[in-house]
């Protein structure tokens, strides 16, 4: 089934796009889902947290590629992009969310052309402006990540994401099938029971879950600097621990220090909370560290950019079939050369 | 004489000696030992990248089969300079004073600002700049600044640690100072915070600039910040940011 197709049966309204670098291929990617789109006659609103749209990539100043949008588009942008865009839009509200690049607004387009495309940067003025393209009348909303930021695809916030890889992330293909599959486990971890989800929803804190179901709060500012006072309470008759807001290295090797973490359940609230360095991730894992989500993130797919702008290449065919073999349950498209065939 | 020749806006081109005459300098390193074949090797380079008369101005041997070059060439290219158009913040700067009037008038408490040179990053100049009581170039820093609270962290501060402090300290703004490198790591250290700031919810209820030599509005907005300060920044650009956001947002 092609990815707009699946979108539409699943009933998902907003799609993030978030890439594990710089350059991975989200606008290629986001261009891609703009074409299944208008090919299937489906309303799009698109933004940006970012910059999308500009020419030269303001980092690397290599060439980027252009977004074209068509009539009866909506499109959340900040003011001061649109002077730079050659489609003509019709302005159907000032949001009153302010970003760097000036206010956001929200706009039909009236006639087709390229455009560039700064929406909010923080999370929370996204959801707003996601749920206002869906009120002038798009069918789905396409939120464009920022270099390697992924807090748009919190399950909070869109329904399903796509992630880019490419090789960009490394020289070393293993090394990008690595972190492509540590960026997808990390959005598919397990969801954990509902009675114990109803527990933790009714806490809404770092807390320690006896066999009892009783939940025990650590006097604690933030679970970051907090490991060494949740460890300690972590006892033969914990089950389960969940952590509220961001998990890092540091967090979980005090955590890892005590003994009884090994028979009990890591509960996190996504997998964009997930800082930590992936080797030790993955040793914890391999040794019986069991981490479960209060919500699981929809990876639709993962779209592969086989180029790197900084001078090398990998054999398309061999990285997409390679990136099938660690992902066997994930859709694998090369929207750069191939596009979604099936 | 003749009044100085003007150069015609729409067709704009490097300048060495003579209005127009595309003179541009650059070096490189190229990675073949010293001698007459890297030297042609660098011309040919010169030339195929656009340039006319390619010429070796001088050349090193770096050892190890490296050899440095500085290179002339003639730029055949113009650009229309009157046809630019490049976002800007426009805002009114205050002075020192006008800043503390307005926090007294406007806002009725002390703000806390937290600051800090993130991740591997140790250059400290542009933080210090702003943030320290002798302040830079005439301008005093936050420090000096009465009914601000300004906390230097100083340099190579984890992204975990400068979230924790601003916890502790209820700050209202975070000034992240970097420098960002050709080989754009510190990109991934400053989107890091962006990153953990939203897991812990509190993106939202905290200004948060950055700063540094490559940074401005166009790729703080890029990379999740509210603003971007550059070169020629001073420490009443960011408070004045900083002051209006707090009132702007109702974080009084």
């Amino acid at each position: 089934m092609r990815l707009i197709e699946t979108i539409k049966q699943n009933n998902y309204e907003t799609v993030s796009i978030i890439g594990l670098a710089k350059n991975a291929g989200k606008t290629v990617t986001l261009n891609y889902l703009i074409e299944e789109a208008i090919n299937l006659n489906i309303k799009t609103g698109i933004t940006s947290t970012g910059r999308d749209g500009e020419n030269t990539d303001l980092v690397t100043k290599i060439q980027k590629p252009a977004i074209l949008v068509t009539e009866g588009m909506y499109v959340a942008t900040a003011k001061k992009t649109l002077m730079l865009s050659t489609a003509k839009a019709e302005i159907l509200e000032t949001t009153g969310i302010s970003t760097a690049m000036g206010e956001v607004i929200i706009i039909r387009v009236r006639q087709k052309g390229n455009i560039q495309i700064a929406g909010p940067v923080t999370a929370k003025d996204m959801k707003y402006v996601a749920e206002r393209l869906k009120h002038y009348g798009a069918e789905v909303v396409f939120i464009d990540g920022a270099i390697d930021r992924k807090a748009v695809s919190s399950p909070a916030i869109t329904d399903a994401c796509v992630i880019a890889t490419g090789a960009v992330l490394s020289r070393d293909m293993k090394k990008v099938l690595e972190k492509t599959a540590h960026a997808v486990e990390c959005c598919s971890l397990t969801g954990t029971d509902e009675h114990v989800k109803n527990i933790v929803r009714k806490v809404n804190k770092t807390c320690i879950i006896s066999e009892e179901g009783k939940a025990v709060v650590p006097d604690i500012k933030t679970s970051i600097t907090g490991g060494k006072k949740i460890s300690e309470m972590i006892d033969e008759k914990t089950t389960h621990v969940f952590i509220k807001g961001a998990v890092t290295s540091a967090l979980l090797k005090e955590l890892w220090e005590n003994k009884y973490l090994r028979g009990i359940k890591l509960i996190i609230e996504d997998g964009t909370k997930i800082f930590t360095d992936i080797n030790m991730w993955n040793e914890m894992r391999k040794k019986g560290l069991k981490v479960e989500a209060m919500n699981t993130i929809n990876v639709l797919a993962v779209t592969l950019n086989p180029i790197s702008p900084e001078g090398y290449f990998f054999d398309s065919e061999v990285l997409k079939e390679n990136m099938k073999k660690v992902l066997p349950r994930i859709k694998i498209v090369d929207v750069v050369s191939g596009g979604d065939e099936d | 004489m003749e009044g100085i020749q003007k150069a015609d806006l729409t067709k704009i081109k490097p300048y060495g000696d003579t209005l127009n005459d595309g003179m541009v300098q650059m070096s490189f390193t190229l990675p073949v030992p010293y001698g007459d074949e890297a030297s042609e090797a660098a011309k040919q380079l010169v030339s195929k990248m656009g340039f006319e008369s390619p010429a070796v101005v001088f050349s090193k041997d770096l050892g190890v089969g490296y050899t440095y070059f500085i290179m002339y060439g003639k730029c055949t290219h113009t650009v229309d300079y009157t046809n630019i158009e490049v976002p800007k913040i426009t805002m009114e700067y205050m002075e020192r004073e006008e800043v503390e009037d307005y926090i007294k008038k406007n806002i009725k408490r002390d703000i806390v600002i937290v600051g800090a040179c993130t991740g591997t990053d140790a250059h400290t100049v542009g933080i210090d700049a702003i943030m320290n009581m002798k302040g830079f170039d005439g301008n005093y820093g936050l420090e000096r600044y009465k009914g601000i609270e300004a906390i230097n962290m100083g340099s190579q501060v984890p992204n975990e640690e400068i979230i924790a402090k601003a916890i502790e300290v209820k700050a209202d703004a975070i000034l992240v100072s970097q420098v960002v490198t050709q080989k754009n790591v510190h990109i991934a250290n400053l989107t890091q915070l962006v990153e953990m700031m939203e897991a812990e919810g509190l993106r939202d209820k905290i200004i948060l600039i950055c700063g540094g030599p490559r940074l401005n509005h166009e790729l703080a907005q890029e990379l999740g910040y509210d603003a971007g300060f550059g070169t020629g920044s001073y420490a009443n650009h960011v408070a004045t940011f900083v002051v209006n956001q707090i009132v702007e947002r109702n974080m009084i």
